[in-house]
């Protein structure tokens, strides 16, 4: 059985922990462009301590929490609501899943050069407020609008996802505890609050870690939209990752943002198995 | 930016290590484009800057020469024709050797080259100007042209600015240059009753009755990338900014000028979301009054505009006589890991570095030719919309990359201070704090 499992052992070695250990070499190393093909000098700690002492790295860091929150919190709401409504089915419930499919399905790339078009002053949504006389709003430029504006994109790709799954949920829940509650009285709202979230539970659960994941190491969205801009203002972890090893060549400081990243990715993902192992048990 | 140490180790050898002051410098590349500056102080330059490299034997190349030759670049469907015309040269030299033109990203052509330079792999031909050179040289991207140039009958018509050499060997040559200028809708201008301007002042008055008669003033790059510091850079310098000596008071000054041409309305805000194409494409619109652009849109302008507007170009006002712009233009680069570099020579000898080449280059894109035996055609001095950047050059040009490419992570800081003033991200005091603290923790030339 065990030989069985050799291939894609070996598969996994190479493709992910072998880059994964070239990584914490490197963000333990001395690395540019100078010697990125050389001998790679040992720094030990010392260039993740210098690298998480860095404003640049705070403001990210924060930033990311905000985005992740927004892309989790808007992500599994939106996915949840939709899930509700298009639950029973209905002549358009297909249409409309295979439409959310399909936004799910395109690349972050043109997701993202769309919605930089749409959020332009010049662009659709702005157009379509002015006609409710609402003076043009800089989504992509002022204030924490970036950050929040790239953020509720990539969430509007996480709705579908959810969506699906949440509605798996929902179609899979026993008839009989529904009807039970609808015997007994329950309002809707309450049915919603008593009987269907609690069910809901693990399903949340896993959908909740693997948007974090998800969330956590988003790039393409902030890459085509505002480039980490203006100046800073929506540069999350991933991206000051991405800045500092190709941007600037910096690949120690890269390469230990993006350990620091990793190791909160592996928390949850760890959380996440453990979560995974309890539902199967239970 | 609060500035993260750089930790690569001091950059290898660039030409400031001969010696050579930034002004000489300065003054080599100003003398590059079209020859515009004096002939005798330019070959006094040139003698101080003369390479000693071993000259080397080549293969003889004829027209039965035969191989394949693959060529980077990252002109666009729009600006291809250009490359391949020039590319038809050397074909039509050496019909059997198979010619390759392969499109990558500009940004991504840094990443890409040096991804393959770890694989020993890469193309024979760099068509590139960025400001990654010195990253990919360290990476061993580029082989040296050294030998082939000491043995160019035709070396001496380039001035030192438009050559990167690094540990003293010839590396890379622009066969022309690009710069930035300020280009204006002449039917705007009319309406608002203001003429071209030569000051700040004019600029700020022109502004204000342009805002006035319901036009946009001015679109520029305010991204936080390169792309905004070229943008940055002449008004910057201008203040008595440099690389070397980020003076606060000077960035404070140049970023209250553009932090109140955008809280005025002069400039759009979504100029951050600009680079210098988006630029060019939203002052085409028609009711945008000036741009702050490059020669290169010579020739996209006629085929875009038409008859829509009468336009122009008139040379960027500055602050000081300190105004530096950054000559770009792309540069021919042997790859490090070519099998063919005697046809990669002859590539580049055929294309960018011959007249017909850069006549190509000049009629097609408006790239200012750097050969001094082309600085009297009449198509470089009786072209009106070159002018201005041909005396920008003489006047005020200055080496690109700054400091041979060592200064990227400074540029960086200083495109994301210019990007976070613009939206109003930080105010001019606090953006000229941070891009200074940020250039002096990262700038190690």
């Amino acid at each position: 059985m065990g030989l069985y499992l050799l291939p894609a052992a070996l598969f996994l070695a190479v493709l992910a922990l072998y880059p994964f250990v070239e990584l914490i070499h490197m963000s333990v190393s001395q690395v540019s462009s100078d010697n990125i093909f050389g001998d790679w000098p040992f720094i030990g700690a010392a260039g993740v301590q210098a690298v998480a002492g860095t404003a640049d790295f705070r403001e990210a860091a924060v930033n990311s929490l905000i985005y992740v929150g927004l892309v989790v919190g808007v992500g599994l709401g939106g996915g949840l609501a939709a899930a509700l409504v298009l639950w029973r089915g209905g002549p358009l419930s297909g249409f409309t899943l295979a439409l959310m499919v399909f936004s799910w399905a395109l690349p972050g790339l043109i997701n993202g050069v769309d919605w930089r078009f749409l959020l332009d002053p010049r662009g659709m949504v702005d157009t379509i407020l002015s006609v409710a006389r609402v003076a043009p709003i800089y989504w992509l430029v002022e204030g924490r609008l970036p950050l929040i504006s790239v953020a509720l994109v990539n969430a509007w790709t996480v709705v579908p996802f959810a969506t699906l799954v949440f509605r798996a949920a929902l179609l899979d829940m026993p008839s009989e505890v529904l009807a039970a509650a609808e015997v007994d009285g329950a309002r809707p709202r309450q049915t919603l609050r008593y009987i269907v979230l609690p069910l809901l539970r693990p399903t949340i659960l896993v959908l909740t870690i693997l948007s974090l994941l998800y969330a956590f190491k988003s790039f393409d969205f902030i890459y085509i939209m505002t480039f980490g801009g203006p100046g800073t203002a929506s540069t999350t972890l991933p991206f000051l990752s991405y800045r500092l090893a190709f941007e600037l060549y910096q690949f120690s400081n890269g390469a230990a943002v993006a350990v620091i990243t990793l190791g909160l990715i592996i928390l949850m993902a760890v959380f996440y198995l453990r979560s995974v192992q309890r539902e199967e048990r239970a | 930016m609060g500035g993260i140490p750089m930790t690569e180790p001091d950059p290898g050898s660039t030409l400031l290590d001969r010696g050579l002051s930034r002004r000489q410098l300065l003054k080599g590349a100003a003398a590059g484009a079209g020859g515009l500056a004096l002939a005798g102080s330019l070959a006094e330059f040139l003698a101080a800057c003369g390479g000693n490299s071993p000259s080397t034997t080549t293969t003889k190349l004829d027209a039965n020469t035969t191989g394949n030759l693959e060529v980077w670049h990252y002109s666009s469907q729009q600006d291809v024709k250009t490359v391949q015309d020039y590319s038809q040269l050397f074909s039509n030299k050496y019909p059997k050797v198979n010619v390759k033109l392969t499109y990558v990203e500009f940004s991504e052509m840094p990443k890409r080259a040096i991804a393959a330079a770890g694989a020993k792999q890469g193309p024979d031909v760099f068509i590139y100007g960025g400001n990654e050179v010195n990253a990919m040289y360290k990476a061993g991207v580029f082989k040296s042209a050294d030998s082939y140039w000491q043995n160019f009958a035709d070396k001496g018509q380039f001035p030192d600015g438009v050559i990167t050499r690094f540990n003293n060997k010839v590396y890379g040559v622009k066969g022309y240059v690009n710069l930035t200028g300020l280009w204006y809708n002449q039917d705007i201008l009319d309406a608002a009753g203001v003429s071209v301007p030569k000051t700040i002042d004019d600029l700020n008055n022109a502004f204000a009755k342009i805002k006035g008669a319901g036009k946009v003033p001015i679109a520029l790059t305010g991204q936080p990338t390169d792309q905004g510091d070229w943008t940055a850079f002449p008004w910057l310098t201008g203040y008595g900014f440099s690389y070397k000596n980020p003076d606060p008071s000077a960035i404070e000054q140049a970023f209250t000028l553009v932090s109140d041409w955008a809280k005025k309305g002069y400039l759009p805000k979504e100029s951050v979301q600009w680079g210098q194409a988006e630029t060019f494409n939203r002052w085409v619109v028609g009711d945008v009054a000036f741009m702050e652009n490059g020669n290169w849109n010579i020739g996209p302008a006629s085929r875009n505009v038409g008859g829509k507007f009468k336009y122009g170009t008139t040379p960027l006002p500055a602050a000081s006589g300190k105004q530096g712009i950054f000559l770009g233009g792309e540069a021919l680069w042997i790859g490090g890991f070519s099998k063919v570099p005697d046809i990669a020579w002859a590539y580049m000898q055929e294309t960018l570095l011959s007249k017909d080449g850069l006549l190509i280059t000049l009629k097609e894109s408006g790239g200012i030719p750097a050969r001094h035996d082309m600085a009297g055609l009449p198509d470089v001095t009786n072209n009106p919309l070159l002018a201005a950047y041909t005396s920008e050059v003489k006047d005020h040009g200055a080496e690109y990359p700054p400091e041979g490419g060592a200064a990227i992570a400074a540029q960086a800081v200083i495109a994301q201070n210019w990007s976070a003033v613009i939206a109003g991200q930080k105010s001019p005091a606090q953006a000229a704090k941070d891009a200074s603290d940020g250039v002096k923790a990262n700038y190690k030339a």
